[in-house]
């Protein structure tokens, strides 16, 4: 299934976020949307999901225009994980998984989304998890258990937003390899917002750097990932190396401006 | 886990929530036999379970007889009162638990969210016009208070489409609204004098008493219909306890639930309000306290809050009629002095869930 926006722009009342951005996301890739703060990477995944609705441009998943499908069809094709999840209500971790189902909810299909529920828990190894509180868990756990909410709406893209983001370097590493081994297993596109570079670029297939609301490059992490490219962006001086034929981004320093 | 281990565990996780509503549901059995006792008449609360049993199965009794009197007392006088408190106390609760996932706010209720200001003011504007509480005059009292109690429900429905806001704000524009709706209150009851002034002043702090059978007709049915209606969306409403973006993106029509929902709410306000005035507390306790207890899954908080709503107002309205006897205090009045202590005591207790959890 592919999924391609074409000129999309969104506007916050005046204030332009995003300024015709172009870009095509295949089957089964993982690609990560990187840029700092503030540069529209957020409302990007929520012009692809519908969330928003794009001032000019469109958002087509396999040719068809993402406004003509329903909520529910667009539920089953596009799942979402969003940044730092929090309930202000007491839930378990399966009635926030079960959640997931509504897509697919009919009269007496309890059982079936139960069996989904039980089955996409068990394949991220958390099923232990299933009956304790969803806000006892540690961050790793609860983005896990988002994961899987997004998971079993069963579909062919999932997007995230800043998925590895509070966690330590260790769930951040599991985090993203869960999601690239779920993206070779099964098909599954995955189009993750970012601020870790060398997690992104570890784990990603492609990458596309923002900035002001615009693509300043798309490409391999090595196409991306260059000492200009963060500079012109981030103002920040970095070295790139190569770690295990990834790029390897260490940080020198912010920009000096010299008046 | 293999998928017997994993269904086992399951059932356990359900059962703890099947066992809590069997308790409230006996809770709310004995409430209802202990308001049937108060008032005169000596009987006994056994004889209370058996003369309804038996007037619910069919039997006659000789006119002037004790027993014609025991069924006469029970069943005609006392036992409207505790139904009445039974509708009230689980519409109420069930509105309540709705509102707190619809707006993804757990401090969100008809009272809080201005609805029954709205309806209180339509009651008092309908008895200040000269409607009766009795027969079908009464239905215009019920119609006014559903159009006034609309206002808020409109307001937030408007806010919430045109605007991006969030649920704390509806819950104060609620709160701001239930203030102006109280202000026009005392300014409509300082030009009342005598009976209006003293119904219509009732209306504002909730009392069941001097009620009949016929009274429940609508109440009875709007509350049935609305309460099972809830229940069959129970799946829908935990989608939304998740706000707006992620109830969207599950596949859910947020504005449109959200609008179908606040009507009927309006309705189901309405109709009790307009019968017994303002109950506070009564749909911010009961899923508060069902959701310490179960978990927030709607499909066990909704029908678990419908029965310790009700033995919550009946509780209350027992002790109401109570402390003072042979006078009554409003129930509303106990219900501020248990609902918010009780609330207080809610909030305070965080278990390390999110919000005021």
């Amino acid at each position: 299934m592919q999924v391609e926006t074409e000129g999309m722009s969104f506007s916050y009342k005046d204030k332009k976020v995003l300024e015709s951005v172009s870009l095509r996301f295949g089957e089964g890739e993982v690609v990560s949307i990187i840029g700092p703060n503030g540069v529209g990477k957020s409302t990007f995944l929520h012009c692809l999901n519908r969330l928003l609705a794009p001032s000019e441009g469109s958002v087509m998943v396999d040719g068809r225009d993402v406004s003509e499908f329903s909520l529910k069809e667009l539920a089953r094709i596009m799942g979402y994980v969003p940044y730092s999840p929090a309930s202000n209500f007491p839930l378990s971790v399966i009635d926030m998984v079960i959640m997931g189902r509504h897509p697919y909810s009919r009269i007496g299909s309890a059982k079936d989304d139960l069996k989904a529920a039980h089955k996409i828990l068990e394949e991220l190894d958390i099923e232990d998890l299933a009956f304790r509180p969803f806000a006892e868990l540690s961050a790793g756990q609860r983005q896990k258990v988002m994961i899987a909410r997004g998971l079993v709406q069963d579909p062919k893209v999932l997007l995230l937003d800043e998925p590895t983001a509070n966690l330590d370097i260790k769930h951040q590493m599991e985090v993203a390899g869960l999601l690239r081994d779920l993206s070779r297993a099964d098909g599954l596109s995955v189009v993750m917002v970012s601020h870790e570079l060398n997690i992104a670029a570890k784990y990603s297939d492609r990458m596309v750097l923002l900035c002001k609301g615009e693509v300043f490059t798309a490409g391999s992490p090595w196409e991306v990932l260059t000492p200009e490219n963060i500079r012109a962006v981030y103002e920040v001086d970095a070295d790139v190396a190569d770690h295990g034929g990834r790029p390897y981004v260490m940080l020198n320093g912010p920009v000096r401006r010299h008046a | 886990m293999p998928d017997q281990d994993f269904a086992d565990g399951y059932l356990r996780y359900v059962r703890h929530k099947l066992i809590f509503i069997i308790a409230a549901l006996a809770i709310l059995a004995i409430a209802a036999g202990i308001s049937c006792l108060v008032d005169g008449r000596p009987i006994g609360v056994l004889d209370v379970y058996r003369i309804i049993w038996e007037h619910l199965t069919g039997a006659k009794y000789e006119y002037a007889t004790p027993e014609y009197w025991d069924d006469f007392v029970v069943c005609q006088m006392r036992l409207p009162r505790t139904v009445l408190a039974i509708i009230a106390g689980s519409s109420l609760a069930v509105c309540g638990a709705v509102m707190q996932s619809i707006m993804s706010n757990p401090l969100a209720d008809p009272y809080t969210t201005g609805m029954s200001s709205g309806a209180c003011l339509g009651a008092i504007i309908a008895i200040v016009m000269g409607f009766a509480f009795t027969g079908p005059s009464m239905y215009g009292i019920v119609g006014m208070s559903f159009l006034v109690a609309l206002i808020p429900a409109f307001v937030v429905i408007l806010v919430s489409r045109v605007v991006s806001t969030s649920p704390a704000t509806l819950i104060l524009m609620g709160t701001i609204m239930s203030y102006m709706f109280g202000a026009v209150n005392t300014l409509i009851l300082v030009h009342q004098e005598g009976e209006t002034l003293s119904a219509a002043y009732l209306w504002t702090i909730g009392s069941l008493d001097n009620v009949v059978w016929s009274d429940l007709l609508v109440p009875g049915i709007v509350s049935v219909v609305g309460c099972i209606a809830m229940l069959a969306m129970s799946g829908k409403l935990n989608v939304m306890m998740m706000g707006d973006d992620q109830a969207r993106s599950m596949g859910l029509d947020v504005d449109n639930f959200r609008t179908v929902l606040l009507l009927a709410m309006s309705v189901m306000v309405a109709s009790i309000i307009s019968f017994t005035g303002i109950l506070g507390f009564v749909g911010l306790v009961a899923p508060h306290i069902v959701r310490m207890a179960i978990g927030s899954d709607n499909k066990y908080v909704i029908p678990a809050s419908m029965a310790f709503g009700s033995a919550l107002l009946l509780v209350t309205d027992t002790i109401a009629r109570l402390v003072v006897y042979p006078y009554e205090i409003p129930v509303g009045i106990i219900l501020m002095f248990i609902g918010g202590p009780l609330f207080l005591f809610v909030v305070v207790r965080k278990r390390g869930y999110g919000g005021i959890y």
